[in-house]
């Protein structure tokens, strides 16, 4: 063999090995988060199931597979806390996966749990929509939930319709009477149903608060995970006279953070109780009680009442609820924002109106906010 | 001689894997999960549940087809580094098939597919081997990067002509209908027919290899390109031959994955096979027998390993990082064998 030979091998060994490493590296750079105190979770979580209930469910196995890793403290970070949550308090059987971002990519650890008898396995995005609709006809006593899904056909997928839109009207109004230089800044990650209704509702409650208001608005195109990309996106904003920004969640909120925070202006975010992290900055987060998603799933599967199940999760079943103010948030403003958000939760008001042709035909008149 | 020279090989692959499993569990250590719990997936698992052995066969599927390939133009010294994008655009236009080929009957639409599956690959190698054969271009470079254009080809064609009707923002096609997809032989897992057609392609590429011609210039002119001249071998003919057929079998790769395995297509769709088969080919000795055991050593070891992940709950980073380790330990160890034997 002579010498070129010998080269090109060495570069093809090294080509492989770069590859395959590139698999390797962490998608989302975790920031440096204190845990929560669960104490508050944890009452409610037991307080609603009976001690027979309690063991019917301690005997499942359950899994659940996400998107990205724990670490955005965002969708990711409160799916895998609340369902540790569950687990510490009922004891079933927890296996995890992490950083499958698409279906293909999950679908051979699905099928490899179903197929070794799990019970229950969580899905936490609509991208694992389709592949659960293909596999579980071969897998009839496992249900799988379906996190932000609603595509209706085989029974045993059980759809959680994730409603973001209440919230995101919340930091609307919360955005419109914090801003001074009437510009706002949305980021999302997938523009999916879901997040494209929240971006929606915050707009007009921006604007019912504040008529002068004005949006830009961006998505990361191919990745909830792009926190670059998002911080990028915030501080071109921020360049364009943005001073708050509404981030949608994922590794787009680790990015939004760190702009916000570089760059002295307010954000909320989405999904996980965040605003500890740095209260000067986050005014606001969307909290989503995922385990109460799930309790209700598993509670609905012991009791064989999992078919063809649509839940909603949104402020008005509690699921969804404000977080923590920013320290930047007036007390008059708290109570007012408190104050809306009992009137979603008691079902007293209707505030908004989306029209769903918008998501994919944004042209029409109906669809200008 | 002969013998005792593959002992010694098979012996030198097999230490080359145990540093690779020594290293990988190290790793484990190192990170402090459950060394025995983690060790047992990896070793046992593949065959301790139906699922788990039939999962080693969906990846000898896509892996042997691919690796036959890789192996043939590995036999005329040439390599095909771009087997990731092959099988990337044989995947596409294999869906593409189905979802715009709608009048025909199912059997044939499924034929159509794997034809241009892997007319795609083959489409994808022409200039590759065009440049090697006319104008001596370095094949690893440009098929190398192919497989970048290739990735964006995919993403173009997500959020254009086979994006699903109800993919609501999130780049997906449509599912194949049930009668598109090759049929699973073994319920409650993911292995369908795809295997009969990879073995049945061991056997043409045996024959070929051993039995025709064109199987002997091909490894005339990876022994010495000199000799092969000077016994008359058309060379340009022969180095394009081999590397659309190395192309045109990754592109058919992915079209029986994508019809038999996975029936839809998203950004995450491509898995990295396009290189482990290299290191497959490799491991074979670019022999048509050896690519085959070595593909399934190296699918049991990756199955092994995914299947860590949900015993031990040690992240998928790091599991992607021992597959990483032992693979990259095979192909090291198969270097040190060759630059021994010189």
């Amino acid at each position: 063999m002579n010498r070129a030979t010998t080269a090109v091998a060495l570069i093809v060994v090294l080509i492989i090995g770069i590859v395959i490493g590139i698999g390797a590296a962490p998608m989302v750079s975790p920031p440096t988060p204190t845990p929560p105190t669960p104490g508050a979770v944890t009452v409610t979580v037991t307080s609603t199931v009976t001690a027979e209930m309690k063991s019917a469910i301690g005997k499942l196995k359950v899994g659940l597979i996400m998107p990205i890793t724990p670490e955005d403290y965002s969708w990711n970070y409160q799916a895998d806390y609340s369902i540790k949550l569950l687990r510490d308090q009922f004891g079933f059987e927890l296996s995890t996966a992490e950083n499958l971002f698409d279906g293909t990519k999950a679908e051979p650890v699905a099928t490899d749990w179903a197929s070794k008898g799990y019970n229950v396995i969580i899905g936490q995005g609509i991208q694992y929509q389709d592949m659960f609709q293909k596999i579980a006809p071969q897998f009839p006593k496992t249900v799988f939930v379906c996190v932000d899904c609603f595509k209706q056909g085989e029974p045993n997928v059980y759809n959680v319709w994730w409603y973001m839109a209440d919230g995101g009207w919340l930091m609307g109004l919360l955005a419109g009477k914090m801003t001074k230089t009437n510009k706002l800044g949305l980021i999302g990650g997938g523009r999916v149903p879901s997040i494209w209704g929240a971006h929606e509702a915050f707009k007009r409650g921006a604007k019912s608060v504040n008529p002068n208001v004005q949006f830009l608005e961006t998505w990361m195109p191919f990745s909830w995970a792009d926190v670059a990309g998002a911080k990028k996106s915030a501080e071109q904003m921020v360049d364009q006279g943005v001073d708050f920004l509404f981030s949608s969640g994922d590794g787009v909120d680790v990015g939004v953070r760190q702009a916000a925070k570089e760059r002295n202006v307010q954000m909320t975010g989405v999904y996980a109780e965040a605003t500890h992290l740095d209260p000067d900055h986050i005014a606001q987060n969307i909290v989503v009680r995922w385990d109460m998603v799930y309790l209700t799933a598993m509670y609905d599967y012991v009791r064989g009442d999992y078919k063809n199940k649509w839940l909603q999760a949104d402020v008005f079943s509690g699921m969804v609820s404000l977080g923590e103010f920013g320290n930047a948030v007036p007390q008059d403003l708290r109570d007012y924002l408190l104050g809306k958000q009992f009137e979603l939760r008691m079902g007293l008001s209707t505030p908004f109106a989306i029209d769903a042709t918008c998501f994919d035909k944004p042209e029409q008149p109906q669809c200008k906010v | 001689m002969q013998s005792l020279a593959r002992l010694r090989g098979v012996g030198f692959n097999a230490l080359a894997l145990a540093v690779g499993i020594l290293a990988g569990l190290g790793l484990i250590a190192a990170i402090g999960a459950d060394l025995k719990a983690a060790s047992t997936s990896l070793l046992l698992s593949p065959i301790s549940s139906t699922y788990g052995f039939a999962e080693i066969f969906v990846r000898v599927t896509v892996l042997l087809i691919m690796g036959l390939g890789i192996a043939l133009a590995l036999r005329a010294g040439l390599w095909n580094v771009g087997a990731e994008g092959q099988y990337i655009v044989g995947s596409v236009m294999a869906m593409a098939t189905a979802f715009y080929l709608t009048s025909a009957p199912p059997l044939i639409r499924i034929a159509l597919m794997m034809v241009t599956g892997a007319a795609a690959g083959l489409v994808w190698i022409v200039v590759p081997a065009i440049l090697k054969a006319k104008f001596g271009a370095n094949e690893i470079i440009v098929t190398l990067l192919l497989n970048l254009v290739a990735s964006n080809f995919l993403l173009y064609a997500l959020d254009g002509p086979i994006r699903g009707k109800a993919s609501f923002g999130y780049l997906i096609s449509d599912i194949l209908p049930p009668e598109l997809r090759i049929p699973k032989i073994l319920p409650q897992t993911r292995l369908g027919l795809g295997i009969i057609i990879a073995f049945g392609l061991v056997l043409v590429f045996y024959l070929v290899s051993e039995r025709t011609s064109f199987g002997l210039q091909v490894r005339t002119i990876g022994r010495n390109l000199e000799a092969a001249k000077y016994a008359g071998v058309k060379i340009p003919r022969v180095i394009i031959t081999t590397l659309l057929i190395s192309g045109a079998m990754a592109g058919l790769a992915g079209a029986i994955h994508v019809s038999g395995v996975i029936f839809t297509l998203d950004p995450g769709y491509p898995s990295g096979y396009g290189f482990i088969a290299i290191i497959v080919a490799m491991l074979g000795g670019a022999s048509v027998i050896g690519t085959t055991i070595s593909a399934i050593v190296v699918s049991y070891f990756v199955v092994g390993a995914e299947a860590m992940q949900s015993s031990t709950q040690i992240p998928f980073a790091i599991v992607y990082a021992i597959e990483g380790i032992i693979l990259f330990s095979l192909a090291a160890g198969q270097y040190l064998m060759i630059r021994r034997r010189r």
